[in-house]
């Protein structure tokens, strides 16, 4: 196992090549993006002097030039930019002139708790709508729970997002839920605990959002799987030698399914921290989502290069980790 | 439908039926299918037998009757330029459909070439092919969409203003969208497609026609590909409701399709600028969300009987 786990990092190395090669040529691939210079530095009062030396500071620190001002080549700046990743230098954005470590340590949080209480909520309708889907398979409740969760899934989250917030955080309507942030004005005087549920009261819409699209997918996988498993010969075995129904049920067959769980739950994984940009753009939430993509319009070039590195790293452990996952719960499944 | 009514002794005493056969009456026995079929026909006839008449009016501009609500002049009201919705909603729900149809053609053909040939060949090739999946995977998706649009749409616009179409500025958005959904949407179907040949591949018969010296196209084309076809129409019926949504996100981000060229997405996007609290304008969103959730509705019903239909595992 500690050989394949190793084997399986040294693998990692050429994708992620493959991954940063890819990102460089696109990033420098738009225009505007490299010389986006000049427009974000705020002072329009800026001598035209000191414009120039600051864009040249900036191109120095994105490898663009060297010390003498002389451009470098494309691929000498890959392997630049390469080099100083390698050796644990994130960028620094260059709107919010800020470390991107930071911005991500700033923005990580609130998508981290939306994903993850969303992802728990998915999973706790979802397990046992697929078991009671699947064990009543053709009758009414399979029926009306695969219209349902398919109605949901069709609901597109920009309408949804928008009228919740328009007519349940709108003062003329239901004044229910706070259109916009994520605290009171007054944190200073609370407990720990109002604390944590004045932040939950203003995360309550996006998680919503959040949760009602998934229910058809992960229902569907778990009722597809339950479904194979009834009709394997171990359920017959078990069946014969007089288990009762229950027993089959839980002690076989449900966590023989649970097995299909963990790709599901591992391809999810590098999600949780990504972060959705509608529902953060309609509820005006800072997260990852959000970062990601004014950087992108904003063509701030270290936050892109770096957010996409993060995520394709991320991607690959949560392969990996789904692969050992597999074996840790399934013994049979053996790597060489 | 009528098969579904025969009496029961007459369909035992009916001779063998085809896989597709049996398909198609497990397909027809799913109501929310058929309902499916029907509503999405109904979209279909709407939205495209109006063109005609929604070509001409779609960018009407009356300020005078501005932001007025549904009447019998305006079916569905009118927006901030006084442009007829209703119009708009016929003329964006065939861009929309044209969209999600066109991605789906794009996003099956890359994915079936490089799963089939990922599978068939193995070795390097697939390790090489199946590593550039995993690249793809890895990078955020807007980015890639964004950056597209940014670099293509000048050039494709300028490309058809030479051939002489008109609206070539909206054209080569919908082309540039097209490319870029697609392009991202095969990731998923070339894997299925490449597990499914490793499969086939060692079967008796694939085996038997290799004997009789039947070259790697013919075996490829003749003889897997057939077999592949469930997973195809699976993987493109539920692709299309895909690509619908991700134009309207990417329309609600101001990156898709851009106005006066309708679509569902963008009309939606607007829409939600007119909820505000000092007087709704109600029709505006509601008119192109109700089509994009009844046409995803009726996609997703397809789609899902679709894979019930054809799906081994749940018969």
């Amino acid at each position: 196992m500690t050989t394949y786990i190793i084997r399986r990092l040294l693998l990692m190395i050429p994708t992620l090549l493959g991954m940063t090669l890819m990102l460089f040529i696109i990033v420098r691939m738009a225009p505007g993006l490299t010389t986006g210079g000049g427009q974000f530095s705020a002072g329009i009062m800026q001598s035209r002097q000191a414009q120039k030396q600051e864009q040249e500071i900036l191109e120095r620190r994105l490898h663009l030039v060297d010390k003498n001002g002389h451009p470098i080549s494309l691929p000498m700046q890959y392997i630049l930019w390469l080099k100083s990743t390698c050796e644990g230098h994130l960028g620094t954005s260059i709107v919010y002139q800020e470390p991107v470590m930071t911005l991500i340590e700033q923005r990580l949080p609130v998508t981290l708790t939306i994903n993850a209480i969303a992802m728990a909520v998915i999973y706790l309708v979802s397990i046992p709508g697929g078991l009671i889907t699947a064990l009543n398979q053709g009758k009414w409740i399979d029926r009306s729970y695969g219209f349902f969760s398919l109605a949901l899934y069709s609901l597109p989250v920009i309408w949804l997002g928008s009228t919740l917030l328009g007519f349940l955080a709108n003062p003329q309507y239901f004044n229910w839920f706070p259109s916009a942030g994520l605290h009171s004005t007054n944190t200073g005087n609370m407990t720990f605990f109002q604390y944590i549920a004045d932040y939950l009261y203003h995360i309550v819409l996006p998680i919503v959002c959040s949760v009602y699209g998934g229910f058809a997918f992960l229902s569907k996988q778990i009722r597809g799987s339950i479904l194979e498993n009834l009709q394997q010969d171990y359920v017959r075995t078990a069946r014969a030698k007089g288990l009762s129904g229950t027993t089959v049920l839980t002690r076989h067959v449900f966590r023989n399914s649970l097995l299909n769980l963990i790709t599901l739950t591992g391809m999810s994984l590098p999600g949780l921290l990504s972060g959705s940009v509608i529902i953060e753009q309609i509820f005006s939430i800072n997260g990852m989502g959000r970062l990601a993509y004014t950087s992108t319009l904003a063509r701030d070039l270290p936050v892109i290069q770096d957010l996409a590195l993060v995520g394709s790293v991320l991607t690959l452990l949560s392969y990996l980790a789904v692969d050992i996952c597999y074996h840790l719960a399934d013994p049979r499944v053996i790597y060489d | 439908m009528t098969s579904m009514e025969l009496p029961i002794s007459h369909r035992m005493i009916a001779p063998a039926r085809s896989p597709l056969r049996l398909a198609v009456d497990r397909f027809l026995a799913n109501r929310l299918a058929v309902l499916g079929l029907v509503g999405l026909s109904f979209f279909v006839i709407a939205c495209y037998g109006s063109l005609p008449w929604t070509l001409h009016t779609f960018n009407q501009q009356n300020l005078s009757e501005a932001l007025h609500g549904p009447s019998w002049r305006h079916w569905m009201g009118t927006d901030t330029l006084g442009r007829d919705l209703l119009s708009r909603f016929l003329l964006g729900g065939a861009i929309s459909l044209l969209i999600g149809v066109f991605s789906a053609i794009v996003a099956v053909s890359i994915g079936l070439t490089v799963g089939m040939v990922s599978g068939y060949v193995g070795g390097r090739v697939d390790a090489l092919l199946m590593r550039g999946v995993d690249v793809l995977y890895g990078l955020p998706y807007i980015l890639l969409v964004i950056l597209l649009r940014v670099a293509l749409v000048g050039r494709i616009s300028h490309f058809f203003t030479g051939i002489g179409l008109p609206q070539s500025q909206g054209l080569a958005g919908i082309v540039v969208l097209l490319v870029g959904i697609g392009g991202v949407s095969w990731l998923t179907m070339a894997r299925v497609i490449r597990s499914q040949t490793m499969s086939l591949v060692n079967q008796p018969y694939v085996e038997a026609a290799r004997a009789t010296g039947a070259g790697p196209s013919r075996i490829l084309l003749r003889h897997i590909l057939p077999n592949l076809i469930g997973s195809v129409a699976v993987y493109a019926a539920l692709t299309v409701p895909n690509a619908i949504l991700a134009e309207s996100f990417l329309s609600f981000l101001g990156l898709g399709v851009q106005p006066p060229v309708p679509t569902w997405g963008n009309l939606a996007a607007a829409g939600v600028e007119a909820i505000n609290p000092i007087h709704t304008q109600w029709w505006l969103i509601t008119w192109p969300c109700a089509g994009l959730t009844l046409a995803l509705l009726c996609l997703n019903f397809l789609g899902d009987a679709l894979r019930d239909a054809l799906d081994v595992r749940t018969r």
